[in-house]
């Protein structure tokens, strides 16, 4: 099982990776070509910025397994170990309830938004909703898994 | 009523250590529910947060610092710091300040700055006998000027939050004389504890040998001057120069120094989109939080609050001053932007300040909140790679605190330090 989120969180990171490479390539290509071949192209910056959500969320969601989101530790590291028990199960819980809700919401916005297409691109505005949903799939699996852990020490994962 | 949930259920999430993106998030969510609106509402504000051309030089910004850490250009800022600064006493800690300010000029992070300087001059330091403490002061307060040097992509957010119509060109221009100064007060700070504790002087290296590593610098320097310039001119925008900066980066990386493969490229790649999804998640949140501040009318009670108490120009913007260093010790900068300037800059409007000055005094501000705990950044990392607990390191920065402020006062009410070079 371990396995199989490790591979998914990495599966996440490289799409996000790619999109960033992909959004560096596209906005050079817009000044090279504005000043080298007379042409603004107006797809580029609209391409860049539907990459950035596959970029922002794919990452998001590697970043709720690699634990490596800002967050603050100084108060349940001053508490007694059960009470932070208590409050690692709850924290997983809520991170649980906003992926969850990043699938239905996502879900309503990409399936909705489908019908219209990004001005200047041609492709479905809900191409560009698609990450919400599935990385708040992803979001929602990793934080179970961590909420699991919470209860079964001995499956835990080494912390970032 | 609704506010006072929406404040305590963030404050409760971030207690039990939610992430602070989700902790937003998750607030708004639950607010949303309360209101008998649809929670919905919250990831859509999420997804249009972060839906915003200008935002986009963030993660550029981000991927040509990690770039630039790669190809190690930071050891060679430190070279030319080292041969303007270094044989006075107390020489290396000067280094620090002019290599984190020239840093500053060519990334737009002041996390980035943290951890590329700090952990070539930390242990520098340390070996020849600066305590480990000042090293990581030094650093961390160092690393701060590189929020108001330009670029910085804190700037960006600002302008993208702000509720007129801000130019990240003006804001960029605005920071630089402010940078300089701060830069001043702090390297004053370092001489006057090198004094008292005895630190050593330098050698000087000879002209020939601080030549030598200017050139060696200089095409380095240069992403600083392509970035400024090509804004300004109206060469590129901020977003398309910040793309520039990532392939002129990789270009000096590979061509000119050599010592970026593929190796280092992808560990630039991964690095980048890590901290930009950690930080877009951020302001795509805090976005949903903030709209629902809106919507509560939050902005309105503040305004009508500060207002209400004194109507002296002065003492709200020290009001202001002083809820923008109190909210920065708790949250992160970009949130916290997001969040307060739609709240602050009308208030700042309304008394007359001009809102390029603002963002400065805001950069600066949250920038000091970056350094001090409960939540600070920038000294997080400053004091884990200086192996060193934060509650010790804390002990010790009061200077570097108090000349931070002071700067602060100063440039807030001398508005032609940020003003000056902004031409309109």
């Amino acid at each position: 099982m371990k396995k199989v989120l490790d591979f998914l969180s990495r599966a996440s990171l490289f799409i996000s990776a790619i999109s960033l490479v992909a959004m560096t390539v596209i906005i050079s290509y817009q000044v090279v070509a504005r000043y080298f071949f007379n042409d603004s192209p107006a797809w580029s910056e609209r391409l860049a910025l539907v990459l950035m959500a596959y970029l922002v969320f794919f990452g998001a969601a590697t970043g709720v397994h690699e634990r490596f989101h800002i967050r603050i530790d100084a108060v349940r590291n001053a508490v007694p170990a059960a009470l932070a028990k208590v409050f690692d199960a709850l924290a997983n819980l809520a991170v649980a309830l906003a992926g969850v809700t990043m699938v239905i919401a996502g879900w309503q916005l990409t399936t909705v938004l489908w019908a219209f297409d990004i001005p200047a691109l041609g492709l479905p505005r809900g191409v560009a909703l698609l990450p919400l949903p599935i990385a708040g799939g992803l979001i929602t699996l990793f934080a179970a898994s961590q909420l699991f852990e919470v209860f079964n020490p001995q499956h835990k994962q080494e912390e970032v | 009523m609704e506010l006072l949930v929406l404040l305590l259920a963030l404050l409760g999430l971030l207690a039990i250590r939610v992430p602070v993106a989700l902790a937003l998030l998750i607030s708004a969510i639950l607010v949303f529910a309360l209101l008998g609106l649809n929670p919905l509402i919250a990831v859509q504000r999420l997804s249009a947060g972060i839906d915003v051309f200008t935002l986009m030089a963030i993660p550029f910004f981000v991927f040509a610092g990690d770039l630039m850490t790669q190809t190690g250009i930071a050891a060679r800022l430190i070279k030319v710091a080292e041969g303007m600064f270094g044989r006075v006493r107390g020489g290396l800690g000067h280094v620090n300040v002019g290599a984190s300010m020239m840093f500053g000029a060519v990334s737009g992070s002041a996390v980035a700055s943290v951890s590329a300087i700090g952990s070539t001059m930390i242990p520098i330091m340390e070996e020849k006998g600066y305590d480990r403490n000042f090293a990581v002061n030094v650093t961390s307060s160092a690393a701060v000027l590189g929020l108001i040097i330009p670029p910085s992509h804190n700037m960006i957010i600002y302008a993208a939050a702000a509720t007129v119509s801000v130019s990240v060109g003006e804001l960029f221009v605005a920071g630089i004389l402010p940078g300089l100064f701060c830069g001043l007060a702090l390297m004053i700070t370092v001489s006057i504890i090198a004094a008292q504790k005895g630190y050593p002087k330098g050698v000087f290296p000879g002209f020939r040998a601080i030549l030598l590593s200017a050139i060696g610098a200089i095409p380095g320097l240069l992403t600083a001057v392509i970035i400024v310039v090509g804004i300004l001119g109206g060469v590129f925008t901020p977003t398309e120069s910040s793309a520039v900066a990532i392939v002129y980066t990789i270009a000096i990386g590979v061509f000119v120094y050599r010592t970026l493969g593929l190796k280092e490229f992808k560990a630039a790649v991964v690095n980048a989109s890590k901290t930009t999804a950690m930080i877009m998640l951020i302001i795509g949140s805090a976005a949903a939080f903030g709209w629902l501040l809106a919507l509560l009318e939050a902005p309105r009670m503040m305004s009508d609050l500060i207002l209400g108490m004194t109507s002296s120009p002065a003492l709200i913007l020290l009001m202001i001053i002083a809820s923008l260093l109190i909210l920065g010790t708790f949250m992160d900068m970009a949130p916290l932007i997001i969040i307060v300037t739609p709240i602050f800059l009308p208030v700042a409007l309304t008394i007359g300040v001009d809102p390029v000055h603002f963002g400065i005094i805001m950069m600066l501000a949250l920038g000091i909140g970056t350094i001090t705990p409960p939540v600070g950044t920038v000294l997080f990392v400053g004091a884990a790679i200086g192996k060193i607990r934060i509650e010790d390191t804390v002990k010790t920065m009061w200077p570097f605190y108090s000349a931070l402020i002071l700067c602060l006062l100063v440039i807030t009410f001398i508005p032609s330090i940020s003003l000056l070079l902004v031409e309109r």
